[in-house]
């Protein structure tokens, strides 16, 4: 007596239910979709790396370098970040992400809000790599066109990555940044 | 004419579907065993960070490490609040520890892509960015020429008496890669005494060492 494919499905489908639940169940979806708020100079503490952001700034031209463009300015963001994961991290560009700011001139290739430089606030040094529980204070640069008036209040994302195997080598890796959290920090003219 | 010693009469509608049923009860069986045996058996083979772990060739200080493209001595370790580099002063929140060591090339050109500080909780350390290393990360080794300098990190103070240097040629990956890894001997009064320093300490640059090789 032959099935009809129907239940045959249903079959499977209640088959692999109870196969996966004697290995520990299909794993939750986080449906979550609002983004927690974090206050202006407020630790957000996270994977891999904690961050304050402490303020936020345009200027037309800094003392040590200038916009690639002339007429342009940078968008600046300061924020103390610190390694919580067990090695030195050298993606410091994932760190943060700009939400609202239009018409920046980098896009940050296949990451549009990326920033175009960091540096220490320590020495002015190109800051490329933090280390374990040695938190920085950092300077976030993006480069936006002169013709748009800088915003007013600037929408920070804090990007989060997941320690979990990669499914192409199977090997641990930090993965999946995404968004954790957002703080709101008004814009200051550094030049004034 | 053949006869006929026994007869089964034909198995009615019921018969057939429970027959049916437990055969696909049985594959259904089958399969989940094999599922079973298949999530023991995974359960049991190490995971792809440890199959492909790096080999690592320990040593104590001033004893010749392998580290298969090149072979390293480390010879000396200070520290410091503040170092200069070509010209350039540099402070940290925890304390700068410049390691000497020297190292040379086996058969071919090579370079140490890779160095840095394990503390005791297996944390890792890279070799900082902040000057340009005059030894790691760019000095090309040749064979049987011997170079000696320093290496730099910076580390959290709490964890600088209990470190050990890990070198490797590969830059990035050091899976299935050999790594020379060699303890430092450094005690709470050492660093003290760099924290306690009121000088920059200047980087030292790499230089050949002639007369000499590493065994």
């Amino acid at each position: 007596m032959a099935l009809p494919p129907r239940w045959m499905g249903i079959g499977a489908a209640v088959l692999a239910l109870g196969v996966s639940g004697l290995f520990g169940g299909l794993d939750e979806v986080d449906t979550g979709t609002e983004l927690a708020t974090v206050e202006l100079g407020t630790v957000h503490t996270g994977e891999p790396w904690n961050v304050t952001v402490t303020g936020a700034g345009f200027a037309d031209e800094l003392e040590s370098f200038e916009p690639r463009t002339p007429g342009n300015r940078w968008l600046v963001v300061a924020a103390v970040v610190e390694v919580t994961g067990e090695e030195s991290r050298f993606d410091l560009y994932d760190v943060l992400r700009l939400r609202n700011a239009s018409d920046l001139v980098s896009q940050g290739g296949a990451f549009p809000g990326r920033p175009d430089r960091i540096l220490l606030k320590r020495d002015g040094a190109e800051a490329a790599r933090l280390h374990p529980d040695m938190p920085e204070e950092l300077y976030f640069f993006w480069e936006q066109a002169g013709r748009t008036e800088p915003p007013r209040e600037l929408e920070i994302e804090i990007i989060g990555k997941t320690r979990r195997v990669d499914t192409l080598t199977g090997h641990m890796q930090w993965l999946d940044p995404e968004p954790r959290a957002l703080v709101r920090a008004p814009v200051k003219d550094l030049t004034s | 004419m053949t006869e006929v010693r026994h007869h089964r009469a034909p198995r009615g509608p019921v018969g057939r579907a429970l027959a049916g049923l437990g055969s696909r009860l049985g594959v259904g069986a089958l399969l989940i065993a094999a599922v079973a045996v298949g999530g023991l058996v995974k359960s049991a083979t190490p995971d792809a960070d440890t199959r492909e772990r790096p080999f690592v060739r320990t040593g104590r200080l001033g004893e010749t490490v392998d580290a298969r493209t090149f072979e390293v001595r480390v010879l000396d370790v200070r520290g410091a609040k503040e170092i200069v580099r070509l010209g350039r002063t540099r402070s940290t929140g925890g304390v700068w520890v410049l390691v000497r060591v020297q190292a040379v090339a086996r058969n071919e050109p090579t370079s140490i892509g890779y160095a840095a500080l394990r503390d005791g909780r297996g944390r890792l350390f890279h070799a900082t960015e902040r000057i340009r290393q005059p030894l790691a990360r760019g000095r090309t080794l040749q064979p049987g020429i011997p170079v000696e300098g320093e290496i730099v990190f910076e580390v959290p103070v709490e964890v600088a008496t209990d470190l050990s240097i890990r070198l490797a040629w590969v830059p990035i990956d050091q899976r299935m890669e050999a790594v020379a890894e060699v303890p430092l001997d450094i005690d709470a009064g050492m660093v003290a005494s760099w924290q306690a320093r009121t000088e920059p300490v200047t980087v030292a640059d790499a230089t050949v060492v002639t007369g000499q090789v590493t065994r």
